[in-house]
């Protein structure tokens, strides 16, 4: 036994080098749309394999490519890069991406100016609108030198969202991110979404050709069709490029409105800006840092274990008492990669977690604090200590924590509070003594008063025999 | 009566007052019989056991508040209970209580008392 464990060791270690980082699994299907080149964007594919990722290609109109398989996910990530594909596979159709994303599935999106109508009407399932196809994002004061407009600069520092799970600080601070000849979309009211990167101030949406000096024109560009002129122009922040979605199930979507921006000729070249200066653009890291956290590989947080006592116990009861001091306590762990690419759990440390014991509404709600005195193999442990309310039922133990970046957390277990049992209550209580000394004088007077009674009876009647007597 | 009319002299009156109270106190003594006498005596206590335990329930505490029902509900109880023994077996009953010798009397009161006193010391807790 040993000696098989100590040659599977090293070949154990190997395969821990290809193994994938993710937290959920390494089998990711990509589909192409065929007028799409997949050399152009080598180095993406490069990318994810040498995180671990098992690629697999196939065609929007490929029928063997099922992504749900007798109940059981056939991929675990999916890279849908088909904007104008005009019809799909049955197994590949809108509804059967959004029947697998239920079921878990990671999905990356990458969208273009050319994305039908029948996808625009699939993203107003997540709560995203898109500008028309004919127009696209274009800034004229931020575009490689020899470029067009239409190669849209965008700052790190200003257009990137800030968090720390999802972007990488030394993106953030990195290079100028190029977005070539993309669609915008606004983002709706929809709660799980998060905006990762939006336009510039000083970029508009428009056709893209070279405009006459006709002011005219210009207006009409700018606005696209006069139809639409009344319709508010999109800019700034309102104006998402890149958004991102974690459901509750934390099954994570990426939406990039630009698939260009991971094109081999943008993934970390040397650009020049207008002012001369050259920069090496963060494309490759940006796209890096999103496709980590879209696969489950960065800003995942697993409860390992969640357990309740009484004071002085160790085990959870499945009955609490009114007034009990209870002890909860939750391990969470964070999801990293090691040195050599092996997915490991590690310490999640935060100082805002809350637990409440809940029935209909929150009895209790207090702070879980960082317990590091416990001892346990991985992850973090938190614990908090309360009184039960004195109200029985039947209550839940509720932990939740929603942060954008982090998995969504989220524990529930029940438990009863009943009142105390009939022969718990407290017996002897000093403050009723004079109660009990009352009722117990009153009994044993009963007690004399009878023999006395008794006694005086037969006084009675000798009296009475005398006074007949005389 | 006599508060009513003008009294010249106060120290009279009082010695009146005295002399009344004394020929009531005599005539307690003389006329009633030693059994109503000790009903009379058991009444006093139970009063005063009840007064001190509702002060206390006031001044102090009412904290388990089931054993003040049973201590004070047992003295009250005892009280209306002997109340009615002597009802029944004081001198002039007969008009009231003909059939009822106070054999009967005494054997119902302490019927009643033992089941008073069961409840009431169910009640302390």
């Amino acid at each position: 036994m040993r000696v098989t464990s100590l040659l599977l060791a090293p070949i154990l270690t190997l395969i821990g080098l290809v193994q994938a980082r993710s937290s959920t699994g390494d089998r990711v299907l990509v589909v192409l749309e065929s007028s799409i080149k997949k050399d152009d964007y080598s180095k993406f594919w490069k990318s994810l394999q040498d995180r671990g990722f098992q690629l697999t290609f196939k065609e929007p109109k490929d029928k063997d490519a099922e992504l749900v398989k007798f109940g059981e996910l056939n991929y675990d990530h999916l890279v849908m890069f088909a904007p104008g594909a005009k019809s799909f596979s049955p197994s590949l159709s809108p509804k059967s991406i959004l029947h697998a994303q239920f079921a878990g599935l990671n999905t990356l999106y990458f969208l273009s100016p050319d994305l039908t109508e029948n996808n625009k009407e699939f993203f107003r399932e997540y709560d995203l609108e898109f500008i028309d196809s004919s127009n696209i994002l274009i800034d004229s004061f931020n575009y490689p030198i020899n470029s067009s407009p239409s190669d849209v600069l965008l700052s790190p520092t200003s257009s990137l969202l800030r968090n720390g799970e999802i972007i990488s600080p030394s993106t953030s601070s990195g290079g100028p991110i190029v977005y070539p000849s993309g669609t915008v979309f606004t983002t709706g009211e929809n709660p799980y979404l998060i905006d990762i990167l939006h336009a510039s101030k000083t970029s508009y949406i428009g056709q893209n050709k070279l405009l006459s000096s006709d002011e005219n024109e210009v207006e009409k560009s700018v606005s696209g069709n006069s139809k639409n002129a009344k319709e508010p122009i999109l800019n700034g922040k309102k104006a998402s490029l890149v958004s991102a979605l974690q459901t509750r199930d934390n099954v994570r979507v990426g939406f990039i409105g630009s698939g260009e921006m991971i094109k081999d000729i943008w993934w970390n070249k040397e650009i020049k800006t207008l002012d001369g200066k050259s920069h090496k653009s963060g494309n490759g890291q940006f796209i890096s840092d999103f496709s980590k956290w879209i696969f489950q590989e960065t800003g995942v947080v697993k409860i390992f274990d969640s357990t309740h006592h009484r004071e002085g116990e160790s085990e959870p009861r499945e009955l609490y008492t009114k007034k009990d001091e209870i002890t909860y306590s939750l391990t969470l762990a964070k999801h990293y990669t090691t040195s050599n690419g092996t997915s490991a759990w590690g310490p999640f440390e935060v100082d805002d977690l809350q637990l409440e014991f809940t029935m209909l509404d929150p009895h209790v709600r207090t702070s879980l604090k960082q317990d590091e005195s416990a001892s346990i193999n991985q992850g973090s442990n938190y614990k908090a200590k309360f009184i039960a309310p004195d109200r029985h039922g039947v209550f839940k133990f509720v932990v939740e924590y929603w942060r954008p970046g982090w998995s969504y957390i989220q524990s529930s277990t029940t438990a009863s509070v009943v009142p105390l049992r009939h022969d718990e209550y407290p017996r002897f209580i000093t403050g009723a003594w004079p109660y009990y000394i009352g009722a117990c004088s009153t009994s044993v007077t009963f007690l004399i008063f009878c023999a006395l009674w008794v006694s005086l009876a037969e006084g009675d009647k000798d009296r009475k025999g005398k006074k007949k007597a005389e | 009566m006599s508060t009513k009319q003008p009294t010249p002299n106060p120290t009279q009156s009082s010695a009146a007052l005295q002399s009344s109270f004394q020929t009531l106190l005599e005539n307690y003594q003389t006329t009633i019989p030693a059994r109503v006498k000790l009903i009379d005596s058991f009444l006093l206590f139970i009063f005063l056991s009840g007064v001190l335990q509702f002060a206390y329930r006031i001044l102090i505490t009412s904290y388990p508040f089931y054993a003040f029902a049973g201590g004070f509900g047992s003295t009250v109880g005892q009280f209306v209970l002997l109340a009615g023994l002597r009802a029944q077996v004081a001198p002039g009953r007969d008009g009231e209580f003909k059939q009822v010798s106070q054999e009967r009397a005494f054997a119902d009161f302490c019927a009643a008392s033992v089941i008073l006193h069961l409840f009431a010391f169910n009640f302390l807790g």
